[in-house]
């Protein structure tokens, strides 16, 4: 399950070596895993968010920056990282630090 | 430098292409091949015999199952004209007679990569169930049938869709009772009895192609998931992946096979079962074996170094690439249509010669 906000502000997501990520912030990105060969499509604001995690960003920094670039509600942007995480935890292509 | 002669089979490179072509491709543009490439082909009309730019000569064989006396014969015929070192079967169907003529071949210095006989049985479609059994190996729910009499009885535990499959090559998908009934008919009439009927399974697919020494040891494998399938079940792009939980099965199926030489493992994997199923197992490369070359291991070239009793060192884990996928393409070549009268009556082309005498292989 997915951590709530208070558990969640200082965790940092690691990416497998196995993942290769073609992404870029506000575009369309792609992720292979070399382990099990699926390939993922990002949407741009999924793209964006791998990308902040590969900078090492927490994720409550990541919900700030995903915050101010989409004009969204902080918990919403807390919410769609969750989610997002969620999904890479669920696909073996992202684990907390 | 591998100064050689190499006999290649499986050609053909129409829908269902084999993957002798794909092969011959993978040895020569390895730039340590010097030789000739020789085609031997059951049929006039095989595509492959007429790509001039890989196959150097061309000769036609008559089918083992006519008479595999008559086939050493005319390999011997063939070796004297052209001195051939090494033979590479790529059809599944004659791996059996190849590993009965070895040692023939032998004798007339003629080297070929094959298991023994027993081992190509035991993988077979009819007895691959009780070799997974045996060595608890998941494989899809089976039942041999020779009656369409027992479609039904057997339906009933497996559901529908479910597969009817030859007892050498080929397959179908049926979603009903009429359609299992007309497969039935196709399958048996075109390869015989008995047919398998197998449970359908759900998962996503992949397929490791390796090659095994002579101590059953696998020098090494390449592995793919299949990202895209056509109709009849094959894979015209996938993407090539490093798994230790297939490098694994590799070695326990090629040690428990006692195997030698090229194979390929076509393998459905169940994430929410969390169970890897073994769907075939074929005693050739698979037709995709030219992505080995991208992916760092070049198993056609590793498998004739081993033809030949030369040493091969498994290639480091470490210099496989990443990120490779390939996709298959199909496209027309064309050439004078007295070659393919020539090669009917004749029975042999020889490239080489052709393009000595005329640049256009049109006139």
């Amino acid at each position: 399950m997915a951590k709530r906000v208070d558990d969640f502000r200082n965790v940092v997501v690691r990416i497998p070596a196995t993942i290769t990520a073609e992404v870029a912030e506000g575009k369309n990105g792609f992720l292979f895993d070399s382990n099990s060969g699926r390939v993922y499509a990002l949407n741009s604001s999924a793209s964006f968010i791998f990308s902040k995690i590969r900078e090492g960003l927490s994720l409550s920094e990541i919900a700030k920056q995903l915050t101010s670039r989409y004009n969204i509600d902080f918990n919403l942007a807390v919410s769609d990282v969750e989610d997002f995480l969620y999904q890479l935890k669920e696909f073996n292509i992202g684990y907390d630090e | 430098m591998i100064k050689c002669n190499i006999a290649f089979t499986g050609l053909d490179s129409t829908e269902n292409p084999y993957p002798g072509l794909s092969v011959v491709r993978s040895i020569k543009d390895s730039g340590e091949f010097e030789g000739k490439a020789v085609a031997l082909t059951y049929d006039s009309l095989c595509t492959g015999v007429y790509q001039h730019n890989l196959i150097d000569e061309v000769y036609l064989v008559p089918f083992p199952s006519e008479s595999e006396e008559l086939l050493f014969s005319r390999i011997a015929e063939i070796n004297a004209k052209t001195k051939i070192d090494v033979i590479m079967p790529c059809l599944d169907s004659e791996i059996a007679t190849y590993a009965r003529l070895s040692k023939r071949l032998k004798s007339i210095g003629i080297s070929v990569l094959v298991p023994t006989e027993d081992s190509v049985k035991m993988r077979s479609k009819i007895f691959l169930q009780e070799f997974c059994e045996k060595h608890k190996i998941s494989y899809p729910k089976s039942f041999l049938i020779n009656d369409p009499n027992q479609i039904d009885f057997h339906a009933a535990a497996l559901h529908y869709p479910l597969l009817l499959k030859g007892s050498i090559i080929d397959s179908a998908k049926a979603n009903n009772s009429i359609e299992a009934h007309v497969f039935f008919n196709r399958l048996a009439n075109e390869w015989g009895l008995p047919l398998i009927i197998q449970e359908c399974l759900d998962g996503e697919e992949y397929d490791i192609a390796l090659l095994a020494d002579r101590g059953s040891n696998v020098v090494a494998n390449v592995a793919m998931k299949k990202i895209g399938i056509t109709e009849r079940g094959k894979a015209y792009a996938g993407a090539i992946i490093a798994s230790r939980e297939f490098d694994e099965l590799a070695r326990k199926v090629v040690r428990a096979l006692k195997w030698e030489g090229p194979m390929e493992l076509e393998l459905m994997k169940n994430t929410n079962l969390n169970k890897t199923y073994i769907i075939e197992i074929n005693a050739r490369f698979p037709m995709w074996i030219y992505a080995s070359v991208a992916a760092g291991a070049n198993l056609p070239l590793l498998g004739l170094k081993l033809a030949l009793g030369k040493e091969v060192k498994p290639p480091p884990y470490s210099r496989r690439k990443k990120d490779i996928m390939f996709v298959r393409i199909v496209e027309d070549s064309f050439c004078n249509i007295k070659y393919l009268a020539q090669l009917n009556f004749k029975g042999e082309i020889s490239w080489n010669k052709v393009k000595c005498l005329s640049k256009n292989l049109l006139t």
